[in-house]
């Protein structure tokens, strides 16, 4: 049971800068596995272009093929369909060859992946959750 | 007055054949279900969408929530294994290969994990059930109301057991067993005859309490006994189908991220 309510960024939820005002928002939460896979000490940053979102559960994924180098496919995950829904996200509210910029807390084993805090395509910011 | 009397006669014969007939027809279905005197007029109404609070209940850490009623008092063994179980998940959790639960696998939580509602939960009653469905992994659980509780040996394990209830006054009183041994509840197992009672009741129009208590004969040394608080809510419970578990899981039971 881990829900991510209780991460402070988790709870920000989503925030459509230019669609709607962040406010008060349920917590997300997501029983699936241990944020532990995670570094939350880090959080890295890279610019690319969103090869597949995958509005699925247990969690939503987002592939970004960065540029590098090295040239790297990075797999984001972030919260249940059903959590992230409730923060204001929709099926699509990202496509493939979105031009994005995601921040995330890196797979500990070092693998391009790790768990999404926020994303930015154009003026639009997705905060991710667990 | 003869008339009177006649008609009097007649009025005590009809209750005296009545009385009987009922006699008659509840010792012909003695073995039915019992009437349920709180029909569904006059019962609490605790159908709607259900969210624990307060909000904080899980605590800080995801990877180590609160227990709702402290500390479990195991026995020996299982107390040795508990620890060991959590020094084996900090060296695990460490490494980022956090040790895999059943959650991981998309399997239910099962009771009485589920009544804990870390996604929403819903609540359907009528006289014969009580229906709870819980958001995540679309979780079904059937409490059929004043129907005896089967032997154990008859029942089959089950991840959210088998539940009977029933109303007394305000409170829903509900009885499970035959939990399947495999589900655990914040990572402690249980034996096969461990019973779930529940008291559910309505604190408020939108504010539901769930006292529980678990005996477990051969896991606890004494019962384990906490309250689930819910606030009514108004979402509408959602589809939440597990169809993209990206969780590989090796032969010692550690969870890392496919990257597919």
């Amino acid at each position: 049971m881990t829900p991510s309510s209780r991460f402070p960024f988790f709870r920000q939820g989503l925030c459509l800068l230019t669609l709607i005002a962040c406010s008060a928002l349920p917590p997300a939460a997501s029983a699936h596995h241990s944020f532990a896979l995670f570094d939350q000490t880090q959080t890295l940053t890279i610019k690319g272009v969103v090869e597949r979102f995958a509005w699925t559960n247990p969690h939503i994924t987002i592939y970004v093929d960065a540029p590098g180098p090295p040239a790297q496919r990075f797999k984001i995950e972030t919260g249940s369909v059903n959590a992230l829904k409730r923060t204001g996200w929709t099926a699509d509210s990202i496509k493939a060859g979105d031009n994005a910029e995601v921040s995330f807390k890196p797979l500990k084993n070092g693998e391009p992946g790790g768990l999404l805090v926020e994303i930015k395509i154009g003026d639009v910011v997705l905060s991710g959750g667990g | 007055m003869k008339s009177a009397l006649t008609s009097r006669t007649a009025m005590i014969f009809l209750g005296v054949v009545l009385v009987t007939f009922t006699g008659m027809s509840s010792a012909a279905t003695a073995s039915k279900p019992q009437t349920d005197k709180h029909s569904v007029a006059k019962r609490p109404d605790i159908s709607g969408t259900w969210e624990r609070t307060p909000d904080d209940w899980f605590g800080e850490n995801p990877d180590d929530p609160v227990h709702p009623g402290g500390p479990m008092d195991l026995k020996a063994p299982y107390a040795a294994e508990y620890v060991e179980l959590k020094k084996k998940q900090a060296v695990a959790n460490e490494a980022g290969t956090p040790i895999a639960t059943t959650s991981s696998k998309c399997l239910p939580e099962g009771m009485p994990t589920m009544m804990a509602a870390l996604f929403p939960i819903q609540i359907i009653h009528d006289d014969k059930q009580v229906i709870v469905l819980g958001e995540y992994l679309q979780q079904v659980r059937r409490i059929l109301l004043n129907q005896p509780m089967p032997p154990i040996e008859k029942l089959d394990p089950l991840y959210q057991g088998h539940s009977r209830g029933h109303w007394e006054g305000d409170t829903l009183v509900v009885e499970t067993q035959r939990v399947r041994t495999d589900v655990l509840f914040y990572d402690v197992p249980h034996g096969p005859a461990m019973k779930i009672t529940e008291r559910i009741r309505l604190r408020g129009p939108d504010h539901l309490e769930n006292q529980v208590l678990i005996e477990d004969p051969q896991v606890l040394n004494t019962p384990y006994r906490f309250t689930f608080e819910y606030k009514r809510s108004n979402y509408a419970i959602q589809e939440y189908v597990c169809e993209n578990n990206q969780i590989v899981i090796d032969s010692e039971g550690k969870a890392s991220l496919s990257l597919e």
